[in-house]
């Protein structure tokens, strides 16, 4: 087969091409295109000290939002990012971020509302049930033929305002670039000859569960390497624009980008899945996968420009700002049909209250020593002085994630 | 190259589950941001499927052994698979063969084919 159809193949398996014309006419195809372009000159930039002859990213004619790197080619490869990622950020990012305007809706600004359900609850996913209305937004589709006519309808409940759209379009832009980033950090960290020649199950595999949570920590890593990315580039931008002396372009910019944050990660699980439900999957919970970022954005402003500080404060307001929006839209929009048996999870990464934090803090620690354990080894395999046995050093993590 | 045994169980999966085994032997292929559903496993199998018969067609369609077989598929159901499976078959395929060959035939080689009516 030849290199061409390979990656049409693989373009064809992410959904095809997208067929632009079709996009509803509210949401700014220009905006995907030159994000898609952005992202190509990157990765055609980046292809030489990645080991890479090509790289090809293509937006996809999917309604999903799982983005993918697929290994084509020797030396080629495609990220595929869905369509369906970038209209729904961009419908539920008008949404919420009018309900930051919360006096004009009439909701008294000083009142606090919280849902969660606590991360040590053991209850079936299956119950908990993602409204007709938010399905477009939160929910999947065996078909794409249903997912445009609700996005459609509701989109057209979004104001359509400009300002709204100036911060929605920033929002849009840092969650795809992290996603964007994640997938360029497996390339850059070495996992796709690491996960051919290390983590391959064969059958039947004695390390088969060490394999799988090895597998859990590369995506951690892409995680912790992609935060950095997309600091950088929202550095660049404010140096570009000589801004780098203002402390309110810099907390404007933080708070977006800890909204955006709980958007996306807040999309990746809207059925609030209990943290003990992930521990035989190859992702960690959202909250930890959130925490990886926030903490490796951290990290890179804690070396650059000193701004640690600024980015925690402000950042963690729009965290929080994101979660009030969230839990506002939830109560008045999203209950219809809730009863004992069919819950409404739509909240994001708000888990129990101070009786779940002891759990919360335990499995963000777990994280940690798995995200730092899967660096040594993989470096290990990087440096070439690989062999099985560096693998017992997840034995314990496996013991303690279970 | 003739199907082992494990590749015949795929001849009496439905179909539904012949696109999740598919989508699962693609999707381990790649590295993504976020789990897919079955739902999702099912649709790249079925996508892939799709595009990857436009591939095999001339393969398929210029076989006159299989075109002799066209109409008998209920009596020759194991025969047939076996000659899909040997005529699809790839050391680098990357999905199931035994399942790609057992969508194929229960899909219809004349649907593939529709030149062969």
């Amino acid at each position: 087969m030849s290199q061409e159809h390979e990656i049409d193949l693989v373009l064809a398996t992410a959904g095809g091409p997208v067929d632009w014309s079709e996009i509803p006419a509210s949401f700014p195809v220009s905006e995907a295109r030159s994000l898609e372009d952005a992202f190509n000159r990157m990765a055609e930039d980046l292809a030489p000290s990645l080991g890479a002859d090509q790289i090809v990213v293509r937006f996809c004619q999917s309604t999903g939002i799982g983005a993918r790197l697929h290994p084509c080619a020797p030396g080629r490869y495609v990220i595929t990012l869905p369509i369906g990622l970038f209209v729904r950020m961009y419908a539920v990012g008008r949404r919420l971020w009018a309900y930051r305007d919360r006096e004009r809706k009439g909701i008294n600004p000083k009142t606090i509302l919280q849902f969660a359900t606590s991360p040590a609850d053991d209850y079936d996913p299956d119950a908990l049930i993602v409204p007709d209305r938010v399905r477009s937004i939160f929910g999947e589709y065996k078909t794409d033929r249903e997912f445009w006519p609700q996005l459609v309808e509701f989109d057209a409940g979004n104001e359509h305002a400009e300002k709204t759209d100036f911060n929605v379009s920033i929002l849009v832009n840092q969650a795809l670039v992290l996603v964007y980033a994640h997938e360029l950090g497996h390339l850059a960290l070495g996992h796709v000859a690491f996960a051919k020649e290390v983590l391959a199950v064969t059958s039947p595999d004695p390390l088969a569960e060490v394999k799988r949570l090895v597998r859990k920590g590369l995506e951690l890593e892409a995680d912790y390497f992609a935060g950095p990315q997309l600091a950088g580039l929202c550095y660049l931008d404010i140096e570009r624009n000589g801004r780098l002396d203002s402390s309110d372009d810099w907390a404007a910019d933080f708070f977006r980008i800890g909204f955006s944050l709980v958007m996306l990660f807040g999309a990746f699980d809207p059925r609030k899945r209990s943290l003990g439900v992930y521990d035989r999957e190859f992702y960690a919970h959202p909250i930890v996968r959130h925490q990886a970022v926030r903490h490796s954005i951290s990290a890179f402003f804690s070396q650059v420009g000193a701004l640690q500080e600024l980015w925690r404060k402000s950042s963690v307001m729009g965290w929080i700002e994101a979660e009030q929006c969230i839990a506002w839209f939830t109560l008045l929009e999203c209950m219809d049909g809730a009863s004992a048996e069919s819950l409404i999870p739509i909240h994001a990464l708000v888990h129990g209250g101070e009786a779940s934090s002891p759990y919360i803090s335990a499995k963000l620690r777990h994280g940690q020593a798995l995200f730092e354990a899967t660096q040594r080894v993989r470096q290990r395999f990087v440096d070439g002085r690989f062999s099985l046995g560096d693998l017992e050093e997840f034995v314990p993590l496996l013991e303690s994630s279970v | 190259m003739q199907p082992a045994e494990a590749d015949f169980r795929y001849l009496g999966m439905r179909d539904d589950d012949l696109l999740l085994a598919l989508g699962r032997q693609l999707i381990a292929g790649s590295l993504g941001a976020k789990g897919a559903s079955d739902d999702e496993t099912r649709q790249a199998g079925a996508r892939w499927f799709d595009a990857y018969v436009q591939q095999l067609r001339p393969k398929l369609c210029g076989n006159a052994e299989l075109r002799s077989l066209l109409g008998r598929e209920a009596q020759d159901r194991n025969a047939l698979f076996c000659l899909i499976f040997d005529l699809i078959f790839t050391p680098h395929l990357g999905v199931p063969a035994g399942a790609l060959a057992s969508r194929i035939l229960s899909l219809g080689v004349s649907k593939i084919c529709p030149d062969w009516k």
